[in-house]
């Protein structure tokens, strides 16, 4: 009973709770189209949210994390995002292993964590969507440091068992043997990330599927392969950040290359440039992608019948609500950090649709040009 | 009583260490470590990375100072050639993605001197010209 209260405090010592919140306030200077859950009003519960992490030291090298996070908006992910052992047998070397988020592009596994980057939203045309936002399995990271630069390479593999809401739809998500390879270079005030993702991926959306099978049991085997959302996904990445007393430089380019019905093939990049003024920041960004999607097949006769007639009908409705697109987006925001852990952030975003489909806004009217301005504050915190 | 004494004359020698070349610590920073090895020197790279969280070929691990403390403004100035604000975001990912912990902070210099007396391989900066007691070793110079 006496030796208690010491082992407890040993415990809490080794034992560490943190945490990070964001409040983000969005509004759409156009009554004719919304996106991404905002419209023409202001809206504090698309991308408010809170996340916490406890971290356990079990042994000198070996510890334990979970983070969860609680989410405001339509598409609505809250839960566990990361739970992962940590087992670091050298100081180079770093192993996690358990639920973690995917490493895809540069500010993959922290966009939750407003409080790590500048912009309020980060560069749609990039980080709009991706297949695989958490995996489950193993991760490994050497780090080498030489006299005048230093090299980390990571890489990982696992699968994905999960179910997703995108843009209100629900997405039973599968992916086996996804893994990627992640090379990062830093050279004075300059860090050079490359790196390739892969993994077989299966995505159930109901409506769909049945609608696919139908399609497939009367024999329309193309039009049911055209709406096939089994198949690999690739990703490659390469970005290069300058970052010194007074200035800063981000950019990266990414490729998806895919072949579900769901998910076109996407080139993105953001260029953005900006200056510091501690603790003021402000910058500017250009962000650019095109999205193609796979052809669609004119396989089932018109006029024949009229179940046949529904069909083509249905199918066609489906491919409606798909098409290639290119959009652009021009920002310009700052920053002002008003203690070590809390900052304010505003930020003027023109979204642009540039030719094709629409592809940018989630809903819109007649007369909607394609064009809207997107203004954003936030606040962001860690503790 | 003893004790007390002997705990009251060491404050005033490491208070005597910190403050007695204060004229001359205003404007620049040294790292200082507890190291048996007197010969290792660091570059700036490498002292850059050794406080931003990444390896180095030496036991040292790394200890900081508060964020308004001015020895600190220095050596983010002078070393890491980054803005605070920039720092406490890459910590804030380092963290949260479970790759990197920011370095221990302490008050002030004296509990950070006090703190690398007593522990080895410990490594902290200082403000320039301040006298080192002969245990530790001061591994980088800003030129």
């Amino acid at each position: 009973m006496i030796i208690m209260p010491t082992v407890q405090a040993e415990v809490l010592d080794d034992l560490e709770f943190s945490g990070f919140a964001r409040i983000v306030a969005g509004y759409i200077d156009d009554e004719h189209a919304e996106f991404n859950g905002y419209e023409n009003k202001v809206s504090l519960n698309q991308q408010s949210l809170i996340g916490l992490q406890v971290d356990y030291q079990i042994i000198d090298n070996l510890s334990a994390t979970a983070q969860v996070i609680g989410r405001t908006g339509d598409d609505n992910d809250s839960g566990i995002e990361w739970l992962y052992l940590t087992y670091a047998p050298t100081k180079a070397l770093r192993l996690k292993l358990g639920r973690q988020r995917t490493p895809v592009f540069s500010y993959s596994d922290f966009s939750d964590v407003g409080f790590a980057y500048n912009w309020v939203s980060l560069p749609q045309q990039v980080y709009q969507q991706f297949l695989f936002p958490n995996f489950d399995g193993l991760h490994a990271n050497y780090e080498h440091i030489g006299e005048n630069v230093s090299l980390s390479v990571e890489a990982y593999f696992g699968e994905i068992d999960r179910k997703y809401m995108f843009q209100g739809d629900s997405l039973n998500v599968n992916v086996d043997n996804i893994h990627g390879i992640v090379s990062t270079l830093g050279y004075e005030s300059w860090t050079l990330r490359a790196s390739y993702h892969r993994g077989d991926v299966d995505v159930t959306q109901q409506e769909l599927s049945d609608f696919s099978d139908i399609l497939r049991g009367v024999g329309f085997t193309q039009s049911a392969d055209s709406l096939t959302n089994v198949g690999e996904a690739e990703f490659y990445q390469l970005s290069a950040f300058y970052e010194d007393l007074d200035y800063f430089f981000r950019s990266e380019v990414t490729r998806l290359r895919t072949e579900l019905f769901l998910a076109p093939d996407s080139n993105g990049y953001f260029v953005s440039g900006g200056l510091n003024f501690s603790p003021f920041s402000i910058y500017a960004s250009v962000s650019r992608d095109t999205n193609k999607y796979s052809a669609s097949v004119s396989e089932i006769p018109i006029g024949a019948n009229a179940q046949l007639d529904q069909l083509a009908f249905g199918y066609q409705e489906i491919v409606s609500l798909i098409g290639s697109n290119s959009t652009v987006s021009y920002s310009i925001g700052g920053r002002w950090d008003y203690r070590d852990n809390l900052a304010f952030k505003a930020q003027a975003t023109l979204l642009k649709e540039r030719d094709g489909y629409h592809g940018l806004f989630t809903y819109r009217d007649q007369t909607f040009d394609g064009k809207a301005m997107f203004y954003q504050l936030a606040l962001e915190w860690v503790f | 009583m003893g004790i007390l004494v002997k705990k009251y004359l060491a404050c005033l020698v490491l208070w005597y260490f910190v403050f007695s070349t204060a004229a001359h610590a205003a404007q620049s920073v040294m790292v200082v470590a507890n190291t048996g090895d007197q010969s290792i020197q660091l570059n700036r790279q490498q002292v850059r990375s050794l406080f931003m969280g990444g390896v180095i070929p030496y036991q040292l691990k790394a200890v900081a100072l508060p964020p308004e403390n001015h020895t600190r403004v220095l050596f983010n100035t002078k070393i890491i050639g980054l803005t605070e604000s920039r720092i406490q975001s890459y910590w804030a990912q380092m963290r949260f993605t479970g790759r990197k912990r920011a370095p221990r902070e302490f008050e002030n210099e004296t509990s950070l001197l006090q703190f690398l007396l007593r522990n080895v391989g410990a490594t902290g900066y200082l403000p320039a010209g301040m006298d080192v007691p002969e245990q530790l070793t001061v591994i980088y110079t800003i030129p």
